[in-house]
């Protein structure tokens, strides 16, 4: 589970392979950039494909959750890489795939900012 | 197209009104602080869980061109296919709505939106929810 901007992020567990401080050499593109905020410095969460993305922070929760299914209006706006939302902490979290999302935030980041 | 006469449910999303068919609209709540959906238009305001089911928000007004009224309150329009909260100012109950049922766009979330038509003393657009619900489906 992450946060970005003030926003919540979760990613699969097993789709992390890493998370690493922020390293401006890595180019990783920054989860703010989906909520139209501003890149900030963070932790990157690596996948095992070698794509990553940056947030804010991370926190880790031990338990597993179920996965509750994305209503088709909100799955229609993300292309596919939002898999659904978990509830924790009295909270919801949209649940995304760390690869299509990295891909996705490449896509949609301006060039100035990239 | 016909005129037609149907109870609707009743609401004002910042100055305009509009009316969705009574059997579709489940209930009007008001939502708590929303998650926001990455990468989502700004009229998809965020989801909140109600009763085990992840319920998306749209913004009315921001959907058809205008301002914002940050209100937390909204329609529950509950389809078949699935359910959507359409943010609400003010409800002004269930009303029988007579007019014309024509589109009143030519394209994007208008074409779903039907009229001229009143309600009480108010002109309305007649939202026509399923219509709508696929528009916003398909990533608008």
């Amino acid at each position: 589970m992450c946060r970005s901007g003030g926003n919540r992020l979760a990613f699969p567990a097993r789709q992390v392979v890493a998370v690493e401080a922020y390293d401006p050499v890595l180019e990783a593109p920054n989860a703010r950039v989906a909520f139209s905020l501003a890149p900030t410095p963070g932790r990157t969460l690596i996948a095992e494909s070698g794509e990553a993305v940056i947030v804010d922070e991370v926190l880790v929760h031990q338990e597993a959750l179920s996965l509750l299914p994305s209503p088709a209006i909100a799955g229609g706006a993300t292309a596919g890489w939002l898999k659904g939302f978990i509830s924790a902490r009295d909270q919801l979290w949209p649940v995304l795939d760390l690869a299509d999302f990295s891909r996705y935030l490449i896509r949609t980041t301006p060039a100035e900012v990239a | 197209m016909s005129e037609q006469r149907q109870s609707h449910l009743v609401f004002a999303c910042g100055a305009s009104w509009y009316a969705v068919p009574a059997d579709t609209a489940a209930e009007v709540v008001s939502f708590p602080e929303l998650t926001r959906v990455p990468g989502a238009p700004s009229h998809l305001l965020g989801v909140f869980a109600h009763r085990g089911e992840v319920i998306p928000v749209v913004d009315l007004a921001l959907l058809l061109g205008g301002k914002s009224d940050q209100t937390q309150r909204a329609v529950l329009v509950r389809l078949a296919k699935g359910s959507m909260a359409l943010t609400a100012t003010k409800v002004a109950g269930v009303s029988a709505v007579s007019g014309k049922l024509d589109a009143l766009g030519t394209s994007g979330a208008h074409l779903h939106l039907r009229g001229p038509a009143r309600a009480q003393r108010n002109e309305v657009a007649v939202i026509d929810p399923e219509g709508l619900f696929d528009f916003l489906s398909q990533g608008a």
